[in-house]
């Protein structure tokens, strides 16, 4: 029954050209250059320090890797987060 | 997201956080809805975070859940600012007073100009302003209306045609304009016009007063021509009378003209001389030594250094002396008496005033004698003979 709502959900979705993360509950990532990234959608701090920022997620988990990495603001469903960014690893 | 300004508004803390649960913390504290910024890594299980006050006081219970600790590092914001203010009264005290200070100079009038005025003294209008309560260091909240107060200056200023009062911050400026007053004829006691000289009378025109001559009779000096008394013997009125009359008037010259007439002429020796000018100081440079001219003519030509409309005080004269010698030459008896004649016409037109003209002239006598011809002649010349004489008033 589940599946099948999503195979709606789907369906609609790319009929009326929506984008993925209004429909399915997944986070948009917008990053500024190496040096800003603002995440939509996420599910808590796994882990964090200045070189290193884990993100839960709905579906599996988002791994920063950067330097002076500093949580410019924090709310309920987005972070703002500033520093010099090397690596974003997506873990499904 | 609020903006800082609010927030230092409300007043914020920077806290440093030590514990192993730091991201349960985070977690919490967004689960709670409180605000939390710039969150940034310091060391080890320790990290330094921005909270709002309010939500300083309701992280207590997720600190002991999580096994935190926490320790101010420093405030900001309003609340703290006024608790420091509360700690130094009399620099309160000094603000308010400033401020107080400020709006109280603001709200004095500290200049009352005047414009437009060009008769009437700036004095005399800033004198009517005082007495209607606009002065230098008067309140600017006492003082009435702008169009009332325009309305009554004009009132106490007769010879405005428009008053206009404009408040510009802390000066008040009173516009005016001048209503243009014809001018006042001169005050003018009655008179009569009287015959100035004997004469005949060609054309009399009153423009007020009473004629009492008429054209082409015979009036001596001191007769009455225009009278300024109107009425009867019962019912009179003096006025000024004016008017114009016109009259013939004979003169009697005696002419001598010489049989010779001189006249100047160059004899064409000349000598140059040059000046130089610095202000108004000449340097003459040539044309040195004694002049061997008896008669001369100095014909002086003057320049000046000029730049665009500036005259510099630079400049030369060039002077050119000539040599001039008398030169007689015989006349004739006729022409002597033609020159005479005319010499004498010219001279008796120009005191005989405006608008006179010679009309008949007679040759009454006439001799040749010594080089000179003698003549007596006599002239008919229309000219006004009007005076004015004031009329006494009857006891």
């Amino acid at each position: 029954m589940r599946s099948l709502t999503r195979k709606i959900n789907q369906w609609t979705a790319k009929l009326l050209d929506l984008p993925q993360d209004v429909v399915s509950d997944l986070p948009r990532v917008t990053m500024i250059g190496n040096v800003q990234l603002y995440i939509e959608n996420h599910r808590g701090v796994i882990e964090f320090s200045n070189e290193a920022l884990k993100l839960a997620l709905s579906k599996g988990q988002l791994e920063i890797a950067g330097k002076d990495l500093v949580l410019r603001a924090i709310l309920t469903e987005e972070v703002f987060v500033e520093g010099v960014i090397h690596d974003i690893k997506y873990i499904p | 997201m609020s903006h800082s300004w609010i927030q230092s508004v409300r007043g914020y803390v920077l806290v440093e956080v030590r514990g192993r649960g730091l991201e349960q913390l985070i977690n919490r504290m967004i689960q709670q809805r409180m605000y939390v910024r710039d969150i940034r890594y310091t060391a080890e299980d320790r990290a330094e975070m921005n909270v709002v006050v309010g939500d300083f006081f309701r992280m207590r219970p997720l600190l002991k859940e999580t096994g935190c600790r926490i320790h101010v590092v420093k405030r900001f914001g309003l609340p703290f600012l006024l608790d420091k203010l509360e700690k130094r009264k009399f620099f309160v005290v000094g603000l308010a007073g400033f401020i107080v200070g400020l709006y109280l100079l603001t709200s004095l009038v500290w200049q009352v100009r005047v414009e437009g005025n060009e008769r009437i003294s700036t004095d005399a209008v800033l004198q009517a302003a005082r007495s209607e309560g606009v002065y230098k260091l008067q309140w600017k909240f006492r003082l009435p209306d702008e169009e009332q107060l325009a309305r009554k200056l004009q009132s106490r200023l007769p010879g405005t045609a428009w008053i206009g009062v404009e408040m510009r911050g802390t000066h008040v400026v009173i516009k005016l304009v001048e209503a243009t007053v014809p001018e006042t004829k001169p005050l003018l006691s009655p008179r009569n016009l009287v015959a100035a000289k004997s004469g005949l009378v060609t054309k009399i025109i009153a423009e007020k007063g009473r004629p009492v001559v008429r054209p082409n009779t015979y009036v001596r000096q001191g007769d009455v021509l225009i009278s300024g008394v109107l009425g009867d013997e019962q019912n009179s009125q003096t006025v000024v009378a004016s008017g114009e009359v016109r009259g013939i008037v004979w003169y009697a010259p005696k002419i001598e003209v010489p049989l010779t007439l001189q006249y100047k002429v160059y004899t064409g020796e000349q000598k140059k001389r040059f000046y130089l000018v610095f202000g108004n100081r000449a340097l003459q440079v040539t044309g040195y030594g004694k002049l061997a001219f008896e008669q001369f003519e100095a014909i002086q030509e003057r320049k000046a250094l000029q730049w665009r409309n500036y005259r510099l005080p630079l400049g030369w004269i060039s002077e050119k002396v000539l040599e001039t010698r008398m030169a007689e030459q015989p006349l004739d008896p006729a022409e002597a008496r033609a020159i005479g004649l005319e010499r004498a016409k010219s001279e008796i037109l120009a005191v005989a005033g405006e608008g006179a003209r010679v009309v008949g002239e007679k040759i009454l006598h006439e001799k040749t004698e010594n080089g000179k011809v003698y003549m007596e002649v006599h002239l008919e010349v229309e000219e006004s003979i009007a005076a004015e004489q004031p009329i006494v008033p009857q006891p």
